[in-house]
């Protein structure tokens, strides 16, 4: 853990949800936290979970008990605290990209020309220079999540919460993604929560790694990242990096025993 | 008569009419197979009409019809004006209260529930016996047609603009959410353009039925329009003018299709550009 007061932290997070009169419990007790300028990622089955701890982390929903802290307080409501990046890049179809990627800065009140001016800067960092006015059906996908970042971004919210961002592609791209965001975070250093079920993915960007359970999803295991940084994407052919795969690999595939204490404790 | 009970204001799903917009922008050259049976047609009935012998007053061939709209242009004229006001009126009221009516429908399940059966329901009066009585609350000016119709005009914008912010993506809403967004700003940016497409499919729909709600209102008693012109040329046995009358009706009908479509080209202009 870094010191001081973790950006985000959850606290023994339970939710559960009624579904077809069934009660669901999706998390079990979570308990992690990420710091500031720490790139954390949440590792584990399909459906565990994940991002249902994103929906409470970001407001969307309360959990059933359980505590959430952004910079150490507990807020009247959390929406519109941490910058949200969901799955789906969720691009506004009658937007160009421009306009898309300002929408945050317009939802906070910033006059539409200023929020222009201020996003057209990033336009070349992100890949994105001569795209401005297009529309979002005119881009490839790699790009779409670019423009989707961005806009994650320009909310200027130093916590930012990225929910599988390249699940969608191919993994050429993907590769290419990663390395990209790796260098991005390293330029302006944010606070990050990132879900996925890639491995490697995990390794090469985080800071730590959280291996969650099935569901409901408990930690079942943090494993620190001491890769050193800055990271080039050939990290992942290093004996270090290997060693770091097997442990995280293991952590996820040890399912019976874990899940079978924490039925006993349910 | 028996047409007008075919015209009852159809409620079809605004994906089957979103095609509708494109056809204005093709090429004139896809209308060309349209174009050479109308011709056929009206070739065929002119050749028809002199060869037989048919009497002018029974069915008119083309040429006496334009003959008609030419000889009577300033009369046909005169009813034109008065009955795209009774058109534009309807219209623009028929679309203030089909897109309030949406509007209080999506944001309120009470409102809904209240109001959604009647909306229905009105669909179910048949306008043709609902119009005399019109005629004997508001008397033979303009207002009796302009609420024909609204009563025709309002179903298709309140039904396809309801599904359009029905439409909304729940995740789009919750990502504004995250951003801290206010109900009213998710309103402006998410709902309202995810349901315009809708809304315009509407207002295709409901433009294109509005001119025949205006001369049902002019049939049932009137003192101009094109419909009282239709009635009164009928009576008079001047059929090629009821024709005349018919064919300018078509062509204000076309126009402000065409108008709608047009400004659904610019409103949705994204859509094109992929």
């Amino acid at each position: 853990m870094t010191a001081g007061v973790p950006k985000i932290e959850l606290r023994d997070v339970q939710k559960a949800f009624g579904l077809d009169g069934r009660r669901v419990v999706a998390l079990g007790g979570v308990t992690l936290a990420a710091g500031e300028a720490e790139f954390v990622s949440l590792i584990g089955p399909s459906g565990c979970g994940k991002s249902t701890i994103f929906n409470v982390v970001a407001g969307l929903t309360e959990p059933t008990s359980g505590e959430v802290l952004i910079d150490g307080r507990r807020p009247a409501s959390r929406l519109g605290l941490v910058g949200y990046m969901p799955q789906k890049d969720l691009l506004l179809p009658w937007r160009t990209i421009l306009d898309n990627v300002i929408l945050g800065l317009e939802v906070r009140g910033v006059d539409r020309e200023a929020a222009r001016r201020e996003a057209l800067a990033h336009f070349p960092a992100f890949g994105l220079a001569g795209f401005e006015d297009r529309y979002p059906a005119a881009l490839s996908g790699g790009m779409r999540q670019r423009a989707a970042f961005l806009r994650t971004l320009l909310l200027g919210k130093d916590a930012l919460l990225l929910d599988e961002p390249f699940g969608a592609l191919d993994a050429l791209t993907r590769a290419d993604m990663q390395e990209w965001l790796l260098h991005i975070w390293e330029t302006y250093r944010p606070t990050v929560l990132f879900i996925t079920h890639d491995v490697d993915e995990a390794i090469l960007l985080s800071d730590r790694v959280y291996v969650l359970s099935e569901r409901p999803a408990v930690v079942r295991r943090e494993v620190r990242i001491d890769l050193p940084r800055p990271r080039r994407y050939e990290v992942v052919t290093t004996p270090a990096f290997t060693t770091l795969k097997a442990t995280v690999l293991a952590a996820l595939r040890s399912r019976p025993e874990p899940a079978l204490t924490l039925g006993g404790g349910r | 008569m028996a047409r007008l009970v075919t015209t009852s204001p159809p409620a079809p799903s605004p994906q089957a009419e979103r095609g509708l917009g494109g056809e204005v922008s093709r090429p004139l050259a896809e209308y060309a197979a349209s174009a050479a049976l109308a011709l056929t047609a009206l070739l065929a009935w002119e050749v028809a009409a002199a060869g037989f012998a048919i009497p002018k007053w029974l069915l008119p061939a083309p040429s006496d019809v334009v003959a008609a709209l030419v000889a009577s242009w300033e009369l046909i004229a005169r009813h034109t004006l008065a009955t795209l006001e009774e058109v534009l009126v309807g219209f623009v009221a028929s679309f203030v209260v089909g897109v309030a009516l949406a509007v209080a429908i999506v944001r309120s399940r009470v409102v809904e529930r209240a109001l959604y059966p009647f909306v229905v329901a009105s669909q179910t009066i048949p306008i043709v016996a609902i119009a005399p009585v019109l005629l004997v609350w508001f008397g033979y000016g303009l207002w009796p047609k302009a609420i024909v119709v609204v009563l025709i005009c309002f179903f298709p914008i309140v039904v396809n603009t309801v599904d359009g912010f029905r439409s909304v993506d729940p995740d789009l809403v919750d990502l504004l959410r995250t951003m801290g967004a206010t109900p009213r700003q998710i309103f402006t940016k998410v709902q309202v353009p995810t349901a315009l497409p809708y809304l315009l499919s509407g207002t295709k729909i409901a433009i294109a039925v509005s001119v025949i709600g205006a001369v049902i209102g002019e049939w049932v008693g009137a003192q101009a329009g094109l419909g009282y012109l239709m009635v009164r040329s009928a009576a008079q046995f001047q059929t090629a003018r009821v024709f005349a009358a018919i064919l300018v009706l078509s062509a204000m009908g076309v126009a402000l299709f065409g108008l709608v479509a047009l400004i659904e080209r610019f409103a949705l202009a994204y859509r094109r550009a992929s």
